[in-house]
């Protein structure tokens, strides 16, 4: 049968040798060696490989995370010709061998002496190649042994620039046939200039592929994508925008939309806030792709939400009414505000219905505060830190959803004694009270950080003050990310912020009086 | 270009002076027609120069501060002066100088992913080479006395200079891109040849009708036009004064 088939795509290959008839690589045999009981007998092969000459140095880098260290590249070699892809890496650190990983070809048995020339190679290449395109061969032309999935082929390695093409191509160096293609422009990451809904420059971490520009994020590790869906709500509807015909694109890499631009720039600040501060690596701590969604329901609907939707994951923005609100990624603080909804999904998973639920929303509001704090300086105006929720989404600034300084002036309670409860919280109103509880949580919250008194209970809470507000911050990530479960209610997170306060300054320290003298204040026991 | 017309100058020059010598002359005149000089002088002026240049990155302005100092070193010098007349002479001489100095750096670059939040680098530079090669064409002017020779000169000079900077200052950064640390630099080596002038002045005590022993001091100057690939020019002086003495030897 392989007979057949390698004379088949011979003789294929030579009346059409434009036609690519061959395009997969057999898979390699994995080498990892990186226990100790492993490793020195993985040296010891690959010294002897190196010394046969079946392992040739390629590069060394040095190790930019741990001093001292470095990584040498080693290329498999057969009969002096390289073998595409064949690759050990070996760690070392003062001579010593730490690890042995990457990938080799086995059973290679190809004769290494071409029968073409490289130049002869080269032409063949361009004789298949599309007229239209231009094309012409660049760069160094390498002899290698290319292993296909049904046998190793000596080949030319070489590329053909088109008008708009960079292709990789491996031409037989028996015969001239073009045996493997494909497309090698490299998808590059670039920053673009974004401005917001608020007139406001920002960075946009975007790629740059297929001649365009895309906002994906590739230089954030987790990486963000920010679709637009064009209000093509049937597709958002069924879960069929994430396909790539509904990523955000700009030519100019100017980008003028502001739904996309904040929905996008804040992801990444929520992201860096989170890895910088509680060193999380994305919403699952695993290196989770964001998926933000914007124009996604017909303007008409004037949808005046945002919401984290945690069957696939992602964020979505309301493009707002236009008269009271405007895009609902328009504020730093919504926008961590929804993926802090996505972190507690990963972690607590606290149920979104009563006091639970209120935690739930507390959560995402006190991370969306301590974002915009972050970020933003302090002050009143938009886009500046302060101590009330939402207020970046009107149009006409000086309005705002929350208070945390006083949730009295948003109508919410500052006091679990006053907690909203049935019959006028229940499950079918606020889901029992999410959206109005969580003000006690992030009342207390407040109280720790900035300081005051309670109107309620008159308790005064001495707050460890702004320049420190992170320390409460680490208090209630830690409490709420390890301890919480999704059944747990305000005492609960009252013992769990404790707890997290002892871990992280020990018992007895200042933190552990203030978080405690915040819960006080708010009445949790 | 310019090398090649002043070495014309200078050939030029030699030329007629010793078509002069051809021309009767009394015998002390004779003697004191052609003076060899070979000096060792001290050059105390240091090298001190900045490379600063600023860049583009991540949309906003980078900056990059190269600060030198350090430089100074012998100068050898060999040359001969031709006495036209009596009073007026030309010289012709060769100054050979190296020396080592050292520089810092500072690099602010961009972060990609926020505006205002540049990342900072620094870093030292040892063992830079300045190497110079000046010749030098003057008109003299000798008074003797009973037992020395006082000779004032200036004129045109030529410097061939190699100047080794740093290039380019390799950085890695990792998410979240806070910070930059120096994985590398790489040195270049510039080189101009700047057309500049020179004056002094030197006091022979004449042991012997053939030697003697001189004192002198020369000024000499010329700016080099000399940038490393992405950087702005760079302002750095070639020759500077120098002190020293040799002998001369008298034909």
């Amino acid at each position: 049968m392989t007979l057949w088939w390698t004379s088949f795509l011979t003789l294929a290959a030579l009346l059409f040798p434009g036609v690519v008839w061959s395009q997969s690589l057999r898979p390699a045999r994995t080498v990892w060696a990186s226990d100790a009981s492993e490793v020195p007998a993985m040296a010891q092969e690959v010294e002897t490989l190196l010394r046969a000459g079946r392992l040739v140095a390629a590069r060394t880098q040095r190790d930019g995370q741990i001093p001292g260290r470095s990584h040498e590249r080693l290329n498999q070699y057969h009969e002096g010709v390289r073998v595409f892809g064949g690759q050990l890496v070996w760690q070392k650190e003062g001579g010593l061998v730490l690890s042995v990983t990457g990938s080799l070809y086995d059973g290679i048995d190809v004769d290494t002496r071409p029968s073409l020339t490289a130049d002869a190679a080269a032409q063949k290449a361009l004789a298949g190649a599309p007229l239209a395109n231009l094309h012409r061969v660049v760069g160094p032309i390498e002899l290698v042994v290319l292993p296909l999935a049904d046998r190793y082929v000596l080949a030319y390695y070489l590329h053909l620039r088109g008008r708009d093409r960079l292709d990789a191509v491996f031409v037989d160096a028996g015969n001239g046939a073009t045996v493997l293609s494909y497309d090698d422009r490299r998808s590059q990451s670039v920053i673009g200039l974004g401005v917001g809904t608020w007139s406001d420059e920002k960075k946009m971490s975007v790629q740059t592929a297929a001649g365009t520009n895309r906002a994906v994020d590739v230089l954030r590790p987790f990486g963000i994508r920010t679709y637009d869906v064009g209000f093509d709500f049937l597709s958002w509807y069924f879960y069929q925008a994430d396909s790539d015909e509904f990523l955000a694109t700009d030519a100019d890499n100017e980008w003028r939309d502001g739904a996309v631009v904040d929905a996008h720039a804040y992801s990444g600040y929520t992201y860096d806030y989170y890895f910088k501060r509680h060193g999380r690596n994305g919403l699952d701590d695993a290196g989770l792709v964001a998926i933000n969604y914007v124009h996604f329901l017909p303007q008409s609907e004037a949808y005046n939400n945002a919401f984290f939707d945690s069957v696939d994951v992602s964020m979505n923005y309301g493009d707002g009414d236009g008269e009271t609100f405007s895009f609902f990624s328009s504020s730093l603080e919504v926008v961590a505000h929804e993926l802090t909804h996505g972190v507690t999904n990963f972690t607590s998973d606290l149920i979104y219905l009563n006091e639970s639920g209120a935690l739930n929303e507390a959560f995402s509001d006190i991370m969306g505060t301590a974002v915009e704090w972050a970020f933003e300086p302090p002050g009143r105006g938009r886009q500046r830190a302060d101590w009330v929720g939402g207020e970046d989404l009107f149009i006409d600034f000086g309005r705002y959803f929350r208070s945390y300084e006083n949730p009295r002036a948003a109508g919410d309670p500052d006091h679990y004694s006053i907690r909203c409860l049935p019959p006028v919280c229940t499950e079918d109103y606020d889901q029992g009270g999410v959206h109005i509880n969580s003000a006690i949580a992030n009342h207390a919250f407040y109280l720790m950080v900035q300081g005051g008194t309670n109107r309620t209970s008159g308790i005064t809470v001495r707050g460890v003050g702004t320049a420190q507000m992170d320390r409460i911050e680490k208090i209630f990530y830690r409490a709420f990310a390890f301890y919480l479960v999704p059944s747990s209610n305000f005492h609960n997170a009252r013992e769990a912020t404790l707890r997290a306060t002892v871990d992280l300054y020990g018992a007895g320290s200042v933190e552990e009086g203030t978080v405690r003298q915040g819960w006080d204040a708010v009445g949790v026991p | 270009m310019r090398t090649s017309t002043l070495l014309s100058i200078v050939a030029l020059a030699v030329a007629a002076s010793a078509s002069a010598q051809e021309a009767p002359a009394s015998g002390e005149e004779r003697e004191r027609r052609i003076r060899v000089l070979v000096n060792g002088l001290y050059n105390p002026t240091d090298i001190g120069f900045t490379d600063s240049s600023t860049f583009t990155s991540f949309l906003e302005e980078g900056r990059s501060t190269r600060t030198y100092d350090g430089g100074k070193g012998v100068v050898f010098e060999v040359g001969a002066i031709v006495g036209i007349t009596k009073v007026l002479g030309v010289m012709g001489s060769v100054e050979l100088y190296q020396s080592e100095f050292d520089g810092s750096f500072e690099e602010s670059y961009p972060h990609p992913l926020y505006f205002e939040k540049p990342r900072t680098v620094a870093g030292d530079i040892a063992g830079l080479e300045y190497k110079e090669t000046a010749v030098h064409l003057d008109a003299v002017l000798t008074r003797a006395f009973s037992s020395f020779t006082v000779d004032v000169f200036a004129g045109p000079s030529l410097f061939f200079t190699k100047t080794d900077v740093l290039n380019t200052v390799t950085t890695a950064s990792e998410y979240p891109f806070d910070e930059a640390t120096v994985t590398s630099t790489s040195n270049a080596t510039l080189d101009d040849n700047p057309i500049g002038f020179n004056a002094g002045g030197a006091l022979t005590w004449r042991l012997s009708e053939v030697i003697g022993i001189a004192f002198q001091a020369r000024y000499s100057h010329a700016t080099l036009g000399i940038a490393r690939e992405g950087g702005d020019e760079i302002d750095l002086d070639a020759g500077g004064f120098r002190v020293g003495g040799g002998i001369r030897l008298s034909f």
